[in-house]
């Protein structure tokens, strides 16, 4: 078995450029995508994390994660179409109605 | 060899999640996107979590990238709506501020790894992490049920069009 | 009696209210909001008469004083929001009725799970059990707003949760196992990773509950969100995001408060300032409900922050005061709103003139919010600002009074145009109230002028839960 730090290492990395996408982006669509990433990247830290300590309840915070991230992606996947429907635009900067 | 497979399926994994923030095509995006699960339920495997790794196949790269991809097609941008790709300075500080960020996430993260201890048989399968999730996490798994329950009427509700 | 008992019987009602729904007609739902409503009075009732302390899952799940002080509050907040939204629903989206009342049920399940939970797995998903319908809701109104303000609380919701999530998976590293006890033997021990862990979870939990630097979705989301749908938002998650940092940082990780307590006053000395100075130029009275609810998180964060028993006890008192303030104001605001179709000021103008009961029930709540003595928010606000003289935080306490007439200034801006000012052309008939409604503002009124003239009894309690978990 590899050093869990490579694992580690790595999840800080996808979960960096899942901040930046979603910091950066301003096509809803893809701010979701980067999200997912980072639910992602916290799934990989979760079970490197697990494997260290020969524990598997890091895989049953994962399984949890990825049931909840299902759902969150459903949910904000029927918020984009209302959105969608109401103002032909998903772009996150033409929504201005609302000030700040 | 398992370094091997590490860098080969880690350096895919980042080059997918590059191409999810990067490409302009949000269709584009989400072919990366599953790319890169795929690359990640490869590492999964390497940490000994075998049923994690065939639920990132089945659930994420299958079931809720069908669902983005699905709804990508539904909305069908045109290319003038995908807006131009514009490159501002604030942008710019947002992404020099992540990375130090990560740099000092990544610091920690790497001094905290070591070389485990070799895995019991059972660790990762299906009858390992499912003894856990039905006994001691019956409770939230009892919760997920009721959290899927309210996500699908909310989602099939929003995607109705009369109130 | 099982712990669980209370969390079971919610449960039970959502799936009562999703067979009701089924059962009656479409064109006339207006039963499924009494059934939910009386759900979680009988389950408020409940915690009351039934004995449900004790702990489940190997200690995961507790229900100590704090946890049943806190269940109490959602419960009541919860009952307290269907009442307010009963007839907005039936005259907004009459069809859809049955959807929002099991989606505001299944977040108040949510929040008393989650005011239960020691254990990480625990937390995470109770949490998301509690926003996810939130983002629901908040998307139900027709105008364009409202799927606007859904998406942006969805963004910074999901973007706080992973957060929170990263946060707690290195957690779950020092300690090697996900019960909080592990976690805090694992601070004792000195293990690098907790601290990292610690303040990347501050900062996803910071989010959620709207503390500055993490509070621009807060107006946006209220302005957009159906009002009595904010009434809710306003007070039971933000409750919710409390009970969280409870546990894991008051109950699991006491020792390390050199750490981040530093951090959370910073958090809500600028949450303060920020709130209630921004709050001085709006126009519109949700939004400058938000920002004044911004200030009051900064005020009630404090007591997390002083980590005494005094200062924890009077976050808890504080939360009941505010509950029945803010859910009154936005009641109100809800009532001006479906009646004018705007919640810009001067929708208030004249109102003691169209319709004085509820001019005279807004004034009390605006008193109350802005800390005039003898209403509900006075006690709140002295009790907090005391704890924080004991704990020697004396600037704290005098920037506290600063604010609070800084807030009594555009609080009193409201009661002016309430009071003083005449109504505009073409409003100057009587506010349409329907029944539920006012009752929902008389309980409100009573909730305030009651725990106003008898604090005691809620202090006594509250102090009695903190001490218990601070030792």
């Amino acid at each position: 078995m590899l050093n869990t730090g490579l694992f580690l290492v790595l999840s800080a990395v996808l979960f960096c450029i899942g901040a930046v996408g979603v910091v950066t982006r301003r096509n809803a669509i893809v701010a979701f995508m980067s999200i997912e990433i980072m639910f992602n990247a916290a799934n990989l830290a979760f079970l490197a994390f697990a494997r260290q300590h020969v524990d598997m309840t890091g895989h049953a915070a994962a399984f949890f994660v990825m049931a909840v991230a299902a759902a969150e992606a459903a949910v904000g996947l029927a918020i984009i179409i209302a959105v969608f429907r109401r103002k032909a635009t998903v772009n996150l900067d033409e929504l201005r109605e609302l000030r700040g | 060899m398992e370094l091997a497979l590490f860098v080969l399926f880690g350096t895919l994994a980042v080059l997918g999640s590059l191409g999810v923030v990067l490409s302009r095509n949000p269709v584009r995006g989400a072919l990366w996107l599953v790319g890169a699960l795929f690359c990640l339920a490869v590492l999964f495997i390497l940490t000994d979590a075998h049923l994690l790794a065939a639920l990132e196949v089945l659930v994420y790269a299958g079931a809720v990238m069908v669902l983005f991809l699905f709804v990508i097609m539904l909305l069908n941008l045109r290319e003038e709506e995908l807006g131009p790709r514009r490159f501002t300075p604030v942008k710019a500080l947002a992404v020099a501020g992540t990375v130090y960020l990560g740099w000092l996430m990544a610091v920690p993260m790497w001094k905290a790894g070591r070389v485990p201890p070799a895995a019991p048989a059972d660790y990762g399968t299906v009858e390992g992490v499912g003894m856990l999730i039905f006994k001691n996490y019956l409770l939230p798994f009892e919760m997920t049920s009721l959290l899927l329950l309210a996500a699908v009427v909310g989602a099939v509700m929003l995607a109705k069009r009369r109130m | 009696m099982m712990p669980l008992a209370l969390d079971i019987l919610l449960a039970c009602i959502l799936l009562l209210v999703f067979v009701v729904d089924l059962l009656l007609p479409a064109e006339d739902k207006r039963g499924i909001a009494v059934v939910a409503c009386a759900g979680a009075l009988i389950t408020l009732a409940a915690s009351f008469v039934l004995d449900v302390q004790g702990t489940a899952f190997g200690g995961a799940f507790v229900n100590d004083a704090v946890a049943l002080y806190l269940k109490r509050v959602f419960l009541a907040a919860g009952a307290l929001g269907v009442l307010i939204g009963m007839d907005h629903a039936d005259r907004f989206f009459p069809r859809r009725q049955g959807e929002y009342h099991l989606l505001v049920l299944s977040s108040l399940l949510g929040m008393t799970l989650l005011a239960s939970a020691r254990e990480l797995i625990f937390i995470v998903v109770s949490f998301e059990l509690m926003s996810m319908p939130l983002y629901v809701l908040a998307a139900m109104r027709k105008s364009e707003r409202s799927a606007e303000a859904a998406l942006k609380l969805y963004l910074v919701g999901a973007v706080s949760s992973v957060v929170t999530l990263y946060g707690l998976s290195l957690l779950f590293a020092a300690a090697g196992t996900t019960m909080l006890s592990g976690v805090t033997a694992a601070a004792k021990a000195g293990n690098p990773m907790v601290v990292p862990g610690l303040v990347i979870t501050l900062a996803g939990l910071g989010f959620k509950i709207g503390v500055v630097p993490f509070h621009m979705w807060v107006p946006d989301t209220y302005e957009g969100a159906p009002t009595p749908f904010v009434a809710f938002l306003s007070v039971a998650p933000k409750a919710a995001g409390f009970a969280a940092l409870i546990r894991i940082f008051i109950e699991a990780l006491p020792g390390q408060k050199a750490t981040w307590a530093p951090a959370v006053i910073v958090m809500c000395v600028i949450t303060m300032v920020v709130g209630n100075v921004l709050a001085i130029p709006q126009t519109s009275v949700k939004r400058l409900l938000a920002y004044s609810g911004i200030g009051q998180m900064g005020t009630m964060l404090l007591g997390i922050g002083l980590v005494t028993p005094d200062g924890l006890g009077m976050l808890l008192f504080y939360l009941v005061a505010y509950l029945f303030t803010n859910m009154g104001a936005f009641a109100v605001a809800s009532v001006i709103e479906d009646a004018s179709g705007s919640d810009h000021l001067d929708a208030f103008k004249g109102l003691s003139r169209r319709n004085p009961g509820l001019a005279m029930a807004m004034l009390l709540f605006l008193l109350s919010l802005g800390g005039i003595p003898f209403v509900a928010g006075f006690w709140a606000k002295v009790g907090v600002f005391v704890a924080a003289y004991r704990a020697g935080y004396v600037w704290i306490v005098v920037l506290g009074a600063v604010l609070a007439v800084v807030s009594v200034f555009y609080y009193m801006r409201v009661a002016r145009s309430i009071y003083m000012e005449r109504p505009v052309a073409g409003t100057e008939g009587r506010v349409p109230m329907a029944l539920s409604m006012k009752a929902a503002v008389t309980v409100a009124c009573v909730g305030v002028v009651g725990v106003g003239l008898y604090p005691a009894p809620f202090v006594e309690t509250a102090l009695a839960a903190a001490r218990a978990l601070m030792g």
